[in-house]
C-alpha cells in the first residue's frame, strides 16, 4: 500500500536523521570526566565512601597543611609554618594572611577553629566524629573530642551541657587572627598527615552560619553555624571553601558537579597556581560501556574504566605476561600503575553467633589450624592475576607496599598449599568433631553487588570442598545491607572484604586489623594484648625509625595468629579513589601523589 | 460429538501434515529431553568451580558456548538451566490448567458460584501477569519455588474462565438434553459427556501458555528474583551476562537463544493446537 | 437508557474490581502467613530501635484485626497514603506520580509504533492472504511473542549503541532518557514531564533531540510486544470484513481496493484493536518494568524492579494497585467511548 510505504520511508528519514546527531565535543578551557559514581556530599565532616566527594572536596576546600606537586611530606599550605610542642601534644599553626573564601569572608584563626569544632560537635555517624578515633588503645586525637563523641558506645549526649564541656576543653584555640593552638589527647606522630587529608578542611564561618537556623528542639545543644550531632543540610551540597575552585553546581538528582576556576585564588605557597582549566564538568554515568565509548569518541576528556573492564583499554597479553601496559585504544594514555589504598582481605571469625545474638555451637575458626587450613586454600596470585586483573600486588600485611611502616620482611602464617590445608583440617577436625565421615556445613557469604567477592568465595568453598576433608562449604550471596548486618553481628564464619583507607598513615589499618577494639579486628572477637599494646606505642612514636620498628613487630604479632588472609593491595592507573580513570592524550600535566585523594584540577589542562 | 480418542487421531495426521509443527515438536522434544538428562550428565560441581585462567573465553572446541566470568562452560550452564526452567514453566502451567478447569467447571455447574468466582477472576485479570507476579513474589521472598507460586496465580483465572465459557455452552447443547431426557444420571453426564468435550479447547491453549510462562519466569529472574549464580537458570543467566556483553556477547546471546527457541517451538506448536482443538478460533 | 446511567454502571462495576485489587494487594501487604508484615518497612542490617518498632506498628494499626486494617488502609489508599519507599525515599504515591510522565512517554511511544507498523502490515498481510507477503508477517509476529523482550533490548543496545560506536558510525543512546552533557547545558524545566513536548514547547531543540534519540531504542523495544498481538488481530479482523456482503458489493462495482480497505473496512477491522486497548496497556505496563530496567529508563517500572532488590514489598505492592488502577481508567475511557460511538453496546 503507497501509504504503508510513504509512512515507513519518512520513519526510516527521521530515524537516520535523528541517529546522525554528533556527539556533543568540549572545549579546549573545560573538562569532563564520566565518573562511575557522583558526589553523595561535599561536606568535609562527612566520612566518605564515595569518589567524587573526596574529589570536590580536594579541590574546593584547602588544608593547614598539604603536599606541593608529586612529592609526599607536608608543607605549610594555608599555613605558613607550625610548632610541636609538649612533646607532640600540642600544635601552633601561623597562618597566612589574606587568602579569602569564596564567599568573600577572610580566613583566620576563628575559621579554623570552627571548621575543627563542627566536626566534632556534629559527629556524623559516617563521620569522622572524634576526629580520628582509632579504638580504645588510642580514643581521638583532639582533646574532649572523643568523651563529646563515644564513637563506638551508646547514649550520646548533644545537651547544650555537653556541648559547652567540650568547648571548654580547649581542643582547638584561637590565639589572635592568625595563630590557632590544637590540643591532643595524646602525643600522635600522625597528626599532620591526618589534617592533610579532606578532613581538615576549613570551611568558610561566615558561609555556614549565614545558611544555619537555631535548632527547634531546646534541649539540642549548638554553637552558632552548628548543631550538635545533626547534619547540616546546606553545608551538604553547597561549599565555600578558599580553594582554586569554587563548587558552581552540584545536582542531587543526577549527582553532576560543575566546578569553576576561582579568579580570586590566592595562588597557593609559591603564589603561582592558577588553574587553567575554566570549567570542569564532573558527571555520574554508571555505564561501563557508555564510559568507554565516550572516551573513544572524545566526548569526555577522563572516564572511569574498572579493573574488571581494564582490557578494553590495554593490551592483556602485553600487561600480564610482560607487566607494560600499552593502549590499545588511540588518543588515549593510561598512566600507572600505581598504588591504592584498597586492601583485599578474608577475615575469619572465632566467635560466632547466632542471630538472637547467643554463640554458635560449632565454632571451627576458634582452631588456628583450621584458620590455617583456610588460608592456604586460597590461591591469592591467581585471584590477583584472573580476578583483578593483575591490578594487585601481594602484600605481606594489610598495608600498601607504598605506605610507611610496609615491612615485606613480615611473614604471613601460611602459604598457598592445598596438601597442607587438607592435613590441617582432618587433624582439627578429631579435635572439633568434623570428618570425612561426618561432613559438618558451614556458610561462606558476600555482598552480591560485589561480583569480585563471589569469585573468590567460590575458589574458596570449591577448593575447601574439594579437599572433603569433613567441611561442606556453601556460598551465599546477599544484599549489602545484609552482608554488612551478618559480618556486623558476627553471623559468619569466614568472609570477604576489600577496605578503604582515607589517609596514607597506617594507623586506621593497624588499629582495624591488629586491636581488639579494631573496626574489623571487633567483628572477628580477635583479641591480642600484645597487639593492644604495640599499637599504642608506635601511636604515641614520635621519631620515625621507632615508628617503624613497633609497627613491624605489631603486623608479625598479627600475621602468626592468622586471622586475617591477605588477598592483595590493589593498584591502578590514573588517581582512583575507587575507579581507576584512563585519560584521553590531549589532557596534560597529570602527577601521581599517593596522598592525594582524586584529581587536583589546577595542575592539569588540555592541549 | 465425536470420541476423544478419534479426536486425538485426527490432531495426529494434522500434525504430521503440518510441517512446522511437527518441526516445533521436534525441536522442543529435543530440548526437554536434553534438560531432562543434563543434570545426569553433567557434574554439581560444573557450577562451583572456578577457573579463573579460562574466564571470558569465546565458543570454541573445547566450550561450545565459552566460557562465563567464572571460567564456567556456558553450554552446561544453559542446559542445566533448560532442566529448570522448563521443568518449573511445565509444572506452572499444569497446576494452573487444573486449579483453572476445577474451578470453572463449578462455576459452570454450579449457578450460585459463578458469580462471586468471575469477579475473582476478574480481578486478577486486571492487573497485568508480570506486575501481579512480582508482588506475589516479592512478598513471599526470592526464589523459583516462590516465583512458581506467584505464576500460578497468575495463570489460573485464563483457564477457569474458559472452561466457565465451555461448559455453559456445552451444557445447552442438544445432545445433553437429549441424554438428559434419556434418564442419563447428572454426575455420568457431566464425567462421561461434557468435561471430555469441554477440555480439549481449554487444553489447546496450554503449550501457548508454557512458552509465556517460560518468557515471564526469565523475565523476572532477569529483573531481581533470580535464584543467584549457583542455580543456572537463563533468565539470570542473561542478566549475569549482561555486565560483560560488549566483551563477552556469547554470555548472553545462548541463553537468550535458548528461551527464543524453545518459547517459538511452543507457541507454533499452541497455535496449531488452536487450529485443531479449538474451532471457533480457525481463520 | 442514556449515556450517563450506563457510564454510571461501568464505574460501579470497575469500583468493585478495583476493591478487590485492593484487598488481594492488602492480603499480600498484611495477610500472608508467615511474613511479617513490619519486615518491608525495615530496611535490613540497619538498628531499630523498639520504640521506633511499636511507633510503626501503631501507625500501620497492626495489633487490630485483619478487617478493621483492611478500613484503615483503604481509607489511606483513599486519602493519598499509600505508603512509604525506602527505595524511593519518598511515599510511594507521590514516587510513582513522579516517574509516571517517564513511563507513558514510553508507552505512548510505543503505542503509536505499534499501532503504526501493525496496523498496515495487518492490513496487507489479510489483503495477501496465504501468499508469501502474509507467511511472512505471520512469522514475525510469531517471533515477536516468542522473543524475550529483556533479550531484545539487549541485543538491540548491542547493535545501535555498542557495534555502531565502536565503528564509529552515529549510534542510539542506551541508557536513560536524555543526554547528561546536553541537560547541563540546556537546561529544560520539566513541565509535563514529557520531554519531547516540554523540549518542543521551549524551543530546546539539543534537548528536543536528544530526548528524541533516547526514546527511539527503548519504545522500538517495548512496542514488539503489542505489535505481534495488533498485527494478528488487525488480520483476523480484516479477513473477517473482507469476507462482507457489502464488501462484495462494493468490488463488484469496481471500486479500487484500497479505497475500500480505507474507507469502508477499516473502520469496521480497528475495532477489535480498540478493545483489546485495555489489554494491551497492561502488556505494555509489564513490558515497561522489563524495558525500563534493561535501558536504565527512570520510570515506574524501573522504580518497581529497584524496590523488589531492596525487599521493598511496600512499593512493589503500591505499584500493582497504581498499574491496575490504571488500567481500569483507561478501560473505563475505552467504555465510554463505544458507548458514545455504538448505541448498541449500552444495553
Amino acid at each position: 500500500m503507497r501509504l504503508a510505504r510513504l509512512l515507513s520511508v519518512l520513519s526510516a528519514l527521521a530515524l537516520i536523521a535523528v541517529a546522525a546527531v554528533p556527539a556533543v565535543a568540549a572545549p579546549p578551557d573545560t573538562l569532563v570526566w564520566d565518573i562511575a559514581a557522583g558526589p553523595q556530599y561535599v561536606d568535609p565532616v562527612m566520612g566518605t565512601s564515595a569518589q567524587a566527594n573526596v574529589m570536590v572536596l580536594q579541590n574546593v576546600y584547602e588544608r593547614l597543611v598539604w603536599y606541593d606537586g608529586a612529592d609526599t611530606q607536608p608543607i605549610p599550605w594555608l599555613a605558613s609554618g607550625w610548632e610541636a610542642r609538649d612533646g607532640g601534644r600540642r600544635y601552633v599553626f601561623k597562618l597566612r594572611k589574606g587568602i579569602k573564601f569564596h564567599d568573600g569572608s577572610e580566613l583566620d584563626a576563628t575559621a579554623v577553629k570552627f571548621s575543627f569544632d563542627r566536626a566534632v560537635l556534629i559527629d556524623d555517624p559516617t563521620g569522622i566524629g572524634s576526629f580520628f578515633p582509632t579504638g580504645t588503645a588510642a580514643p581521638g586525637i583532639l582533646k574532649g573530642a572523643w568523651e563529646f563523641s563515644k564513637s563506638f558506645g551508646v547514649g550520646k549526649d548533644y545537651s547544650q551541657a555537653a556541648v559547652d564541656r567540650y568547648m571548654a576543653v580547649g581542643a582547638v584555640k584561637v590565639i589572635d587572627a592568625s595563630t590557632v593552638e590544637f590540643n591532643l589527647a595524646q602525643p600522635y606522630g600522625a597528626f599532620l598527615s591526618d589534617i592533610a587529608t579532606f578532613m581538615g578542611s576549613i570551611v568558610s564561618p561566615a558561609y555556614a552560619i549565614s545558611h544555619w537556623t537555631k535548632p527547634a528542639d531546646p534541649a539540642r545543644g549548638f554553637i552558632p553555624g552548628v548543631t550538635a550531632g545533626q547534619r547540616d543540610e546546606r553545608m551538604l551540597y553547597f561549599a565555600s571553601g578558599t580553594g582554586p575552585y569554587t563548587l558552581e553546581t552540584f545536582d542531587k538528582a543526577t549527582a553532576n558537579v560543575v566546578l569553576k576556576a576561582n579568579p580570586g585564588y590566592w595562588g597557593g605557597p609559591t603564589g603561582k597556581i592558577k588553574p587553567r582549566l575554566q570549567t570542569v564538568i564532573v558527571r555520574a554515568t554508571l555505564d561501563q560501556a557508555t564510559r568507554l565509548l565516550n572516551l573513544k569518541s572524545g566526548s569526555v576528556d577522563i572516564a572511569d574504566i574498572s579493573t574488571a573492564a581494564v582490557f578494553d583499554v590495554i593490551d592483556k597479553k602485553k600487561w600480564l605476561d610482560e607487566g607494560k601496559i600499552e593502549p590499545i585504544v588511540p588518543g588515549v594514555s593510561v598512566p600507572g600503575p600505581n598504588p591504592w589504598l584498597t586492601i583485599y582481605f578474608a577475615k575469619m571469625n572465632v566467635k560466632m553467633k547466632n542471630p538472637d545474638g547467643s554463640p554458635a555451637a560449632f565454632q571451627p575458626f576458634q582452631d588456628a589450624r583450621v584458620r590455617r587450613a583456610f588460608a592456604s586454600a586460597v590461591d591469592t596470585a591467581d585471584i590477583r592475576r584472573n580476578v583483578f586483573n593483575g591490578f594487585a600486588e601481594a602484600t605481606s600485611w594489610g598495608l600498601t607496599p607504598a605506605q610507611f611502616g610496609y615491612d615485606p620482611k613480615v611473614k604471613a602464617g601460611y602459604r598457598f598449599d592445598l596438601e597442607q590445608a587438607k592435613k590441617l583440617l582432618l587433624e582439627a577436625g578429631k579435635d572439633l568433631g568434623f570428618g570425612p565421615d561426618k561432613p559438618r556445613d558451614l556458610v561462606i557469604i558476600y555482598n552480591a553487588a560485589a561480583p569480585w567477592q563471589s569469585y573468590i568465595a567460590t575458589q574458596v568453598a570449591s577448593n575447601i570442598n574439594k579437599l572433603n576433608a569433613g567441611l561442606k562449604l556453601d556460598v551465599k550471596a546477599l544484599s549489602f545491607a545484609e552482608y554488612v548486618n551478618s559480618w556486623r553481628a558476627q553471623l559468619t564464619g569466614f568472609s570477604v572484604h576489600s577496605t578503604f583507607s582515607l589517609t596514607a598513615d597506617p594507623n586506621p589499618w593497624l588499629s582495624a586489623f591488629g586491636t581488639s577494639a579494631g573496626f574489623w579486628a571487633r567483628t572477628s572477637s580477635y583479641d591480642n594484648p600484645k597487639a593492644n599494646d604495640l599499637y599504642t606505642k608506635q601511636f604515641q612514636a614520635l621519631d620515625p625509625r621507632q615508628r617503624a620498628r613497633l609497627i613491624s613487630e605489631l603486623m608479625q604479632v598479627v600475621n602468626d595468629d592468622v586471622m586475617w588472609v591477605w588477598i592483595g593491595a590493589a593498584t591502578a592507573y590514573g588517581q582512583p579513589t575507587f575507579n581507576p580513570n584512563v585519560l584521553r592524550s590531549s589532557v596534560k600535566g597529570f602527577y601521581y601523589n599517593p596522598t592525594y585523594q582524586g584529581f587536583y584540577f589546577p595542575a592539569l589542562w588540555k592541549d | 460429538m465425536g470420541a476423544p480418542t478419534a479426536k486425538i487421531g485426527a490432531a495426529v495426521r494434522r500434525l504430521w501434515q503440518s510441517k512446522l509443527a511437527a518441526g516445533a515438536l521436534a525441536v522442543f522434544l529435543a530440548i526437554a529431553l536434553a534438560g531432562a538428562v543434563a543434570p545426569l550428565l553433567i557434574p554439581r560441581s560444573v557450577v562451583r568451580d572456578v577457573t579463573f585462567a579460562a574466564k571470558l573465553t569465546p565458543p570454541s572446541g573445547r566450550h561450545w558456548f565459552g566460557t562465563d566470568d567464572y571460567g564456567r562452560d556456558v553450554f552446561s550452564l544453559v542446559f542445566l538451566a533448560a532442566h529448570l526452567d522448563l521443568r518449573a514453566s511445565l509444572s506452572v502451567v499444569a497446576t494452573a490448567l487444573v486449579i483453572g478447569i476445577l474451578l470453572g467447571a463449578l462455576a459452570g455447574f454450579v449457578k450460585r458460584l459463578d458469580e462471586p468466582l468471575m469477579r475473582i477472576t476478574d480481578v486478577f485479570l486486571s492487573i497485568p501477569s508480570l506486575v501481579l507476579a512480582m508482588a506475589i513474589a516479592s512478598v513471599l521472598g526470592r526464589s523459583i519455588e516462590n516465583l512458581s507460586i506467584a505464576l500460578v496465580f497468575v495463570s489460573w483465572p485464563i483457564y477457569c474462565r474458559l472452561m466457565r465459557g465451555q461448559v455453559l455452552t456445552e451444557k445447552e447443547k442438544p445432545y445433553v438434553r437429549a441424554l438428559a431426557t434419556l434418564g442419563v444420571g447428572r454426575a455420568r453426564l457431566i464425567v462421561r459427556h461434557i468435561v471430555p468435550n469441554t477440555l480439549f479447547p481449554v487444553v489447546a491453549r496450554a503449550p501457548a501458555d508454557v512458552g509465556l510462562v517460560l518468557i515471564t519466569l526469565a523475565a523476572l529472574s532477569y529483573i531481581g528474583f533470580g535464584p543467584g549464580p549457583y542455580v543456572p537458570e537463563w533468565g539470570s543467566l542473561v542478566a549475569a551476562g549482561q555486565a560483560y556483553i560488549f566483551q563477552a556477547p556469547w554470555l548472553v546471546m545462548f541463553p537468550g537463544a535458548a528461551i527464543f527457541l524453545t518459547s517459538l517451538s511452543l507457541n507454533l506448536l499452541g497455535d496449531w493446537a488452536r487450529d485443531v482443538f479449538d474451532p471457533r478460533l480457525r481463520s | 437508557m442514556g449515556v450517563l446511567a450506563y457510564v454510571l454502571r461501568r464505574l460501579a462495576l470497575l469500583g468493585l474490581v478495583l476493591l478487590g485489587v485492593s484487598t488481594v494487594v492488602f492480603f499480600l501487604l498484611r495477610g500472608m502467613p508467615g511474613v511479617d508484615p513490619l519486615a518491608a518497612y525495615i530496611a535490613p542490617g540497619l538498628p531499630i530501635s523498639q520504640d521506633a518498632l511499636a511507633a510503626l506498628r501503631g501507625e500501620l494499626h497492626l495489633d487490630d484485626p485483619l478487617p478493621v486494617q483492611y478500613i484503615y488502609y483503604v481509607a489511606g489508599l483513599v486519602k493519598g497514603d499509600w505508603g512509604y519507599s525506602r527505595t524511593a525515599a519518598q511515599p510511594v504515591l507521590e514516587a510513582l506520580v513522579g516517574r509516571l510522565p517517564a513511563t507513558v512517554e514510553l508507552a505512548v511511544c510505543a503505542v503509536v509504533l505499534s499501532t503504526a507498523l501493525g496496523i498496515p502490515l495487518g492490513i496487507l498481510a489479510a489483503l495477501r492472504k496465504d501468499r508469501a507477503l502474509d507467511v511472512a508477517v505471520r512469522v514475525v509476529s510469531i517471533t515477536g511473542i516468542s522473543f524475550p523482550v529483556f533479550w531484545l533490548g539487549i541485543i538491540l543496545q548491542l547493535v545501535f549503541f555498542y557495534y555502531l560506536g565502536q565503528l564509529g558510525l552515529p549510534s542510539l543512546p542506551s541508557r536513560g532518557r536524555v543526554e547528561d552533557l546536553v541537560a547541563l547545558q540546556y537546561p529544560l524545566r520539566p513541565v509535563t514531564g514529557f520531554y519531547a513536548i516540554d523540549s518542543l514547547v521551549a524551543g530546546n531543540a539539543p534537548f528536543f533531540i536528544s530526548a528524541l534519540r533516547h526514546l527511539v531504542l527503548p519504545a522500538f523495544t517495548l512496542s514488539l510486544i503489542s505489535l505481534a498481538a495488533v498485527v494478528r488481530i488487525m488480520r483476523a479482523g480484516m479477513l473477517e470484513v473482507l469476507r462482507q456482503d457489502y464488501i462484495l458489493l462494493a468490488r463488484s462495482k469496481g471500486l479500487p481496493l484500497h479505497t475500500i480497505v480505507v474507507r469502508h473496512a477499516l473502520r469496521n477491522a480497528i475495532t477489535p484493536v480498540l478493545t483489546t486497548a485495555g489489554t494491551t496497556l497492561g502488556i505494555l505496563l509489564g513490558g515497561a518494568v522489563v524495558v525500563e530496567t534493561v535501558f536504565s529508563w527512570p520510570g515506574i517500572g524501573r522504580l518497581a524492579a529497584q524496590g523488589i532488590l531492596n525487599n521493598d514489598s511496600v512499593l512493589v505492592v503500591g505499584f500493582t494497585l497504581f498499574v491496575a488502577t490504571m488500567m481500569v481508567l483507561v478501560n473505563l475511557a475505552v467504555d465510554m467511548l463505544y458507548a458514545v460511538v455504538d448505541p448498541r453496546v449500552r444495553y
